[in-house]
């Protein structure tokens, strides 16, 4: 049998990386869940909470500390969700998603927030087609802020933002296209 | 040029290779060269040390084949052949560990029963009733009846796509009995999870439950306009071995 010379060695050493590589990259993305874009990821999400197809408001790209989570504003019939999709080095995966909540259409505007990590995210629907912005007042300590949103995603909004001290939500506004403040929701904290 | 011994020849030779990690495995071969031709000598009637030095000798000019043996042996190439077995090695483990191991791991814990511990009284086998939702397959496997009056009932989920992560799936049932009460607002259950190898187990504990009067279980899900329903036909149990 004729004997391999090194360079012909190293090339099938190269070989055998080569398919030890693709054989993590592809057993990596079967086993751990990984999708090759974002969107397919957000389907994926929402299927496996048997929730959706919701129709896409907006979509919030690259926000958080590491520019690599994607949200979904999204209205599926008589619910509302904000799901998220996060991107590392395999590819989209499944994020958090921040529940599923009912759209109370005798109230103006149905909303939820949460907070994670040192995040907190303010979101909802307004049922009211009058509302143009919305508005929302947070206390953080002694500390009272206000962030507002001049134009909707059609009848969503959505706030993003760092907060260290413990946030809470304390008031909802929405005014139509004038500025003129129409509903005022206290959240009871 | 002057007589050589077997090593100072070898020693020649080596002194023209830069990459000492080959000087070994050269040495050996010239060396088992050396050696055959050495064999023949004695066989032809020469002494050892005459056969040694004649061997060497026909070998040729130690520092010539030192050095073409060094442009063989170059050292980024043997530098990048011994990365490339380490590379190689270490990618073995890497994928042992974090892809065979695992797949294999499921593909064996696929079919291991999740069951209670406690005394059973009797039990039933669901025969897999299956329904999918999504992309997910949800299994009603069987039940089982201690006694302490707990009623345990066993059912499996799976993501269609094998091997993906995804949302837990939640065992949001509502249970009816053959009269259309409604356990949840009667006795009411609690849940656990275990998920054995990625397939996700989930055991319906039920306490006091009334194994007497109840007859049958209708477990209907409706969430999202998603719908499913199973039942579990208690006259169907067998006394426990």
């Amino acid at each position: 049998m004729k004997k391999w010379s090194k360079k012909q060695k190293l090339i099938r050493n190269i070989i055998i990386i080569s398919l030890l590589a693709i054989g993590i990259y592809a057993g990596q993305i079967a086993l751990s869940g990984f999708y090759r874009d974002a969107d397919t990821a957000h389907a994926a999400s929402e299927m496996t909470l048997h929730y959706g197809p919701s129709e896409t408001r907006a979509v919030i790209a690259e926000v958080g500390d590491e520019k690599n989570t994607r949200y979904y504003l999204g209205v599926y019939d008589e619910w509302f969700c904000v799901d998220t999709v996060i991107k590392d080095w395999k590819g989209w995966r499944i994020g958090r998603n921040f529940g599923i909540h009912k759209i109370d259409y005798q109230k103006p505007l149905s909303y939820s927030w949460h907070i994670y990590d040192n995040e907190m995210v303010v979101y909802g629907v307004a049922s009211d087609s009058n509302i143009a912005a919305v508005e929302i007042s947070l206390r953080l300590g002694d500390q009272t802020i206000e962030l507002r949103q001049e134009e909707l995603f059609e009848d969503m909004f959505f706030f993003s933002q760092q907060v260290h001290a413990d946030p809470i939500l304390t008031e909802i506004r929405g005014y139509d296209r004038e500025g003129i403040m129409i509903c005022s929701l206290e959240t009871g904290y | 040029m002057p007589s050589l011994n077997r090593r100072s020849f070898l020693d020649q030779v080596c002194s023209q290779i830069k990459w000492k990690a080959a000087h070994r495995e050269i040495c050996a071969e010239l060396d088992a060269h050396i050696e055959d031709r050495m064999e023949r000598l004695e066989r032809l009637g020469r002494d050892k040390e005459e056969a040694e030095f004649e061997a060497v000798a026909a070998m040729g000019d130690p520092i010539q084949i030192g050095k073409e043996l060094n442009r063989y042996h170059k050292p980024y190439l043997s530098w990048l052949f011994h990365c490339s077995w380490v590379l190689i090695i270490f990618l073995i483990v890497f994928f042992i560990a974090t892809v065979l191991w695992p797949w294999g791991s499921r593909l064996y814990a696929q079919n291991q029963p999740v069951r209670t511990n406690e005394k059973v009284i009797w039990t039933l086998d669901a025969e897999e009733q299956t329904q999918q939702i999504d992309n997910r397959i949800v299994y009603l496997t069987g039940a089982d009846f201690t006694e302490s009056g707990i009623l345990y009932v066993y059912w499996k989920s799976e993501l269609l796509a094998p091997y993906q992560s995804g949302w837990s799936f939640a065992l949001n049932f509502d249970v009816y009995d053959q009269n259309g009460n409604n356990l949840l607002e009667s006795i009411g259950y609690q849940t656990q999870m275990a998920a054995v190898g990625g397939i996700e187990h989930y055991v319906m504990v039920f306490r006091d439950f009334d194994a007497e009067s109840i007859e049958k279980l209708t477990f209907i899900y409706d969430q999202y306009h998603r719908h499913m329903e199973f039942t579990l036909d208690l006259m169907q149990k067998e006394a426990a071995e």
